[in-house]
């Protein structure tokens, strides 16, 4: 599948006409040129942000990897297709992965998901959170996370974990930023309901 | 771990009010404890790539862009390839098929000797075989001739003598 681009603003919203900044953008163009040195400098930039939406969204550490993996492998095929100063490589490498994601769950459910209703069950085997390490606080995050709907989630994990801007999330969600603002405002109050009556297990006290 | 007790008290039950505000609280202490996680969530990035993923996505790209380098270096071949191909094609291609055809360059010399022969003869027929000029009832002189023509006139007036 060839990806192409994301805009900086989503859709129907005014472009920037100004180039993006966009260091893994120059690293991108060497790599195209052939420069071997410059793969792994992008690995460790790109990779550990993949991964760590990836684990968010999926709430599976394994899958997420092999999302990772895919994605970077895409984005090395993209390079001698790069146009600089169009989006930033980060941003299209969210828009990779977030596609990926929505379709490996497609798979998962035999070909059918529907972004907006399906609560996620969360996999409790291997739930990222818990291989993140952070405790029964980031799993409870976690939790809650997976009973939003597809495209809730994504939103909220690039809004309020990955904290990008929302015009950013609109170009890598492909909707305008309004939809974005929409989606992470009823995902939050969503989490919030659900963890409400888990704060005194997650530390909070009324009293 | 941040405990919002201190800041966020909830209001005693009783009345409706005070459950509105109860309510409200409530609302805030859930908002605020969003917040915390989505705080420490970020403070948990980035996340750790193993070693196997990473090598394995370093070596996929080096595969790449050998891959890469060795299409780039196969396209120069086939132009240089196509050009000479090209020039197998084209009108001198053609010509040199027809050479080949009729039995090579002295085949080719032989048809030139035979065709300046038959002009030659047809110009200057020997004397036991008609002019077809004279039988054409044309008298021909240098001066029917253009001025250019002027050397071939004088070799037909000439042979015609």
């Amino acid at each position: 599948m060839s990806q192409p681009p994301p805009t900086q603003a989503g859709q129907g919203q005014a472009c920037d006409e100004r180039p993006v900044e966009d260091p893994e953008g120059a690293l991108l163009l060497r790599f195209a040129q052939g420069d071997p040195h410059v793969a792994a400098e992008l690995t460790r930039r790109l990779a550990p942000r993949a991964l760590g939406v990836a684990m968010r969204v999926l709430g599976n550490r394994a899958e997420a990897e092999d999302i990772t993996q895919e994605a970077m492998v895409r984005l090395w095929r993209q390079a001698e297709h790069w146009e600089p100063g169009r989006a930033r490589v980060s941003t299209w490498l969210y828009r990779v992965v977030m596609n990926l994601c929505i379709d490996h769950k497609r798979r998962q459910r035999g070909g059918h998901l529907d972004l907006d209703a399906i609560p996620e069950p969360e996999d409790t085997a291997q739930s990222a959170a818990e291989r993140l390490q952070d405790g029964a606080r980031q799993d409870a995050l976690q939790s809650a996370l997976m009973q939003l709907p597809e495209r809730q989630r994504q939103a909220v994990v690039l809004r309020h974990i990955e904290d990008l801007p929302n015009p950013e999330i609109a170009g890598i969600m492909d909707i305008s930023v309004e939809a974005v603002e929409s989606l992470t405002a009823r995902g939050k109050r969503a989490l919030a309901a659900i963890l409400a009556g888990r704060r005194a297990e997650l530390g909070y006290s009324d009293g | 771990m941040v405990d919002k007790t201190d800041r966020h008290a909830p209001g005693q039950p009783g009345g409706q009010a005070d459950a509105e505000q109860s309510r409200g609280e409530d609302d805030l202490f859930a908002d605020a404890l969003v917040d915390d996680l989505f705080a420490e969530a970020r403070d948990c990035r980035p996340a750790e790539v193993p070693v196997h993923l990473e090598q394995s996505i370093i070596r996929e790209a080096v595969a790449i862009q050998a891959a890469r380098a060795a299409a780039v270096q196969s396209q120069g071949a086939d132009w240089a390839k196509g050009r000479t191909e090209r020039g197998r094609t084209g009108l001198m291609a053609q010509l040199r098929g027809v050479i080949a055809a009729i039995g090579g360059w002295p085949a080719v010399g032989g048809l030139a000797t035979a065709s300046a022969a038959g002009l030659w003869i047809g110009l200057a027929p020997p004397s036991f075989i008609p002019d077809p000029v004279a039988l054409a009832g044309i008298d021909l002189s240098a001066s029917d001739l253009p001025d250019d023509s002027y050397d071939l006139a004088l070799v037909l007036s000439e042979e015609t003598e």
